[in-house]
């Protein structure tokens, strides 16, 4: 007969992290705190880690770039990250000022330990840190740029929103590109070409015509998914998480115009239509590929 | 017919859309075809203002009339709509073209190299002007660290080489100074020359 003592040994797992944190007794040996750190880590899941922060925006890049339409802006997000970047830069910038002194004090000075210290000081963690600086640059570029292109490209369908939706999806820049943008793209074309035609036909945004002129985002278009379930990765307390036949955890989706359910098993990849995971992709239990 | 001169304006349309995509260039503006449209839209427009007049005139078959007023009407106005529909794609097709040079070439950080503005017309010199503008503005403020108009191929490597394309001399960069000496070669980091490489002073190898 097997008893099963799992859940004893991850309770005392996190007692002695605790007793380790205050230090009183010496219990607690090298592996029991390699393992506890595990469960710990993912106990706090607002963590405002930069490592975590790296890997939110990596995300909400992905999805950005997959999705037909416009997400919503992580300002919060945002800010940490140009934050931590300028003052990545000025650390950088301070840490090469530093090699330039030493490198014109290295040859005068004589004192022997000073010389060491200053050959122990490779270029190799500056040149990491810089390569990284332009990584993280990179991605913050192509996310903002790539929601420049929608907010071009659905600029009309965006004017209907009010002004609190758009609060919420634009960036406060993004706003104003929005605005001014339209203003001379209106203007190139009301000089040359509505400016002509009879009164009737003169609005950009005539949706009473034989064709709409508000393009809208393709909602059906089909997406590449993976399912990750619940980002706290506590599988039994999201409500829309059920076991199927093999016992495995998925969600239940209805494509509405095939009248079809499917199952969305989890750690799976899929090509879905947009509409349908639009729900999970917004509480981030689905992730775009 | 009457669409059809619009047609041609949309096949001139889809070629400029090709050579886009090739060559990254921008075809003269076709003002007397886009005119000549204008003018069919015009007397268009005169037909239905005769059609209208018409309408309110008293006749005696009035109820077989109206039902071909009526078609009149609306056919000729389809044929407008026909024939503004070609113009705006024609021209968001273009202006879409300026907007990606804008992106692309017109803002190194020293605000060089102009994009040739011969072939546009006065309102797409003026849109480019204005549209260029409103990018400067958009990279100034909490956007300035990352410049928002830089490469959009992802940083592979820290150092490359370069080799000069073009005779130069001196030229001032952001981070120092290169001598730029043509068929000469150079082992830079990336992000000091990519706006070098933009402007297309170097070549990487």
């Amino acid at each position: 007969m097997d008893i099963n003592i799992d859940d004893i040994l991850a309770e005392l797992d996190r007692d002695t992290t605790a007793v380790d944190s205050t230090g009183h007794t010496q219990q607690g040996n090298q592996s029991s705190l390699s393992t506890s750190d595990i469960p710990a880590n993912n106990t706090t899941i607002i963590d405002v880690s930069p490592q975590q922060d790296f890997k939110q925006l990596m995300v909400h890049w992905r999805n950005e770039r997959c999705s037909p339409e416009l997400l919503s802006y992580p300002a919060p997000l945002v800010e940490r990250m140009l934050s931590r970047i300028q003052s990545q830069m000025e650390t950088i910038e301070n840490i090469s000022m530093g090699f330039l002194e030493s490198m014109s004090q290295g040859p005068s000075d004589d004192n022997g330990d000073k010389l060491t210290s200053h050959h122990n000081d490779s270029k190799l963690p500056l040149l990491c840190m810089e390569a990284e600086l332009e990584r993280v640059k990179f991605i913050l570029r192509s996310y903002i740029r790539c929601r420049l292109q929608k907010v071009d490209k659905f600029s009309l369908y965006l004017r209907q929103f009010d002004p609190i939706q758009l609060d919420d999806l634009l960036s406060a820049k993004e706003k104003l590109y929005q605005s001014r943008h339209s203003e001379i793209l209106l203007k190139l074309l009301n000089g040359s070409v509505l400016k002509f035609m009879p009164e009737e036909l003169q609005a950009i945004d005539d949706t009473e015509g034989s064709v709409n002129m508000i393009e809208e985002p393709d909602w059906n278009k089909f997406v590449f998914i993976m399912v990750c379930g619940p980002p706290d990765k506590l599988f039994s307390e999201d409500p829309l998480l059920s076991k199927n036949e093999y016992g495995k955890y998925c969600y239940n989706v209805t494509i509405a115009e095939l009248k079809e359910d499917v199952e969305l098993t989890l750690d799976s990849i899929y090509v879905m239509r947009y509409q349908v995971v639009r729900e999970l992709i917004m509480s981030g239990k689905v992730q775009l590929i | 017919m009457y669409g059809d001169l619009a047609n041609k304006l949309i096949l001139e349309a889809k070629r400029t859309q090709q050579l886009n995509h090739n060559s990254n260039q921008l075809p003269m503006y076709h003002e007397d075809l886009v005119r000549k449209v204008l003018r069919e839209v015009t007397q268009l427009k005169n037909t239905t203002d005769f059609l209208k007049e018409q309408q309110q005139l008293p006749s005696d078959s009035a109820i077989q009339n109206d039902k071909v007023l009526k078609c009149q009407y609306f056919v000729t106005l389809l044929c407008m709509e026909r024939n503004k529909r070609c113009l705006l794609a024609y021209q968001k097709l273009r202006s879409d073209v300026l907007k990606s040079l804008a992106w692309g070439s017109n803002d190194g950080p020293l605000m060089s190299a102009t994009v040739d503005t011969n072939g546009l017309s006065h309102m797409e010199q003026e849109y480019l002007k204005e549209y260029s503008g409103l990018i400067t503005e958009l990279k100034g403020g909490e956007w300035t660290d990352i410049d928002l108009s830089g490469s959009l191929t992802p940083p592979s490597d820290v150092f490359i080489d370069v080799r000069v394309l073009k005779d130069a001399g001196e030229i001032q960069t952001e981070y120092g100074v290169f001598n730029l000496i043509k068929d000469s070669q150079f082992f830079v980091r990336q992000s000091d020359v990519e706006r070098l490489i933009q402007q297309g002073y170097l070549q990487k190898i």
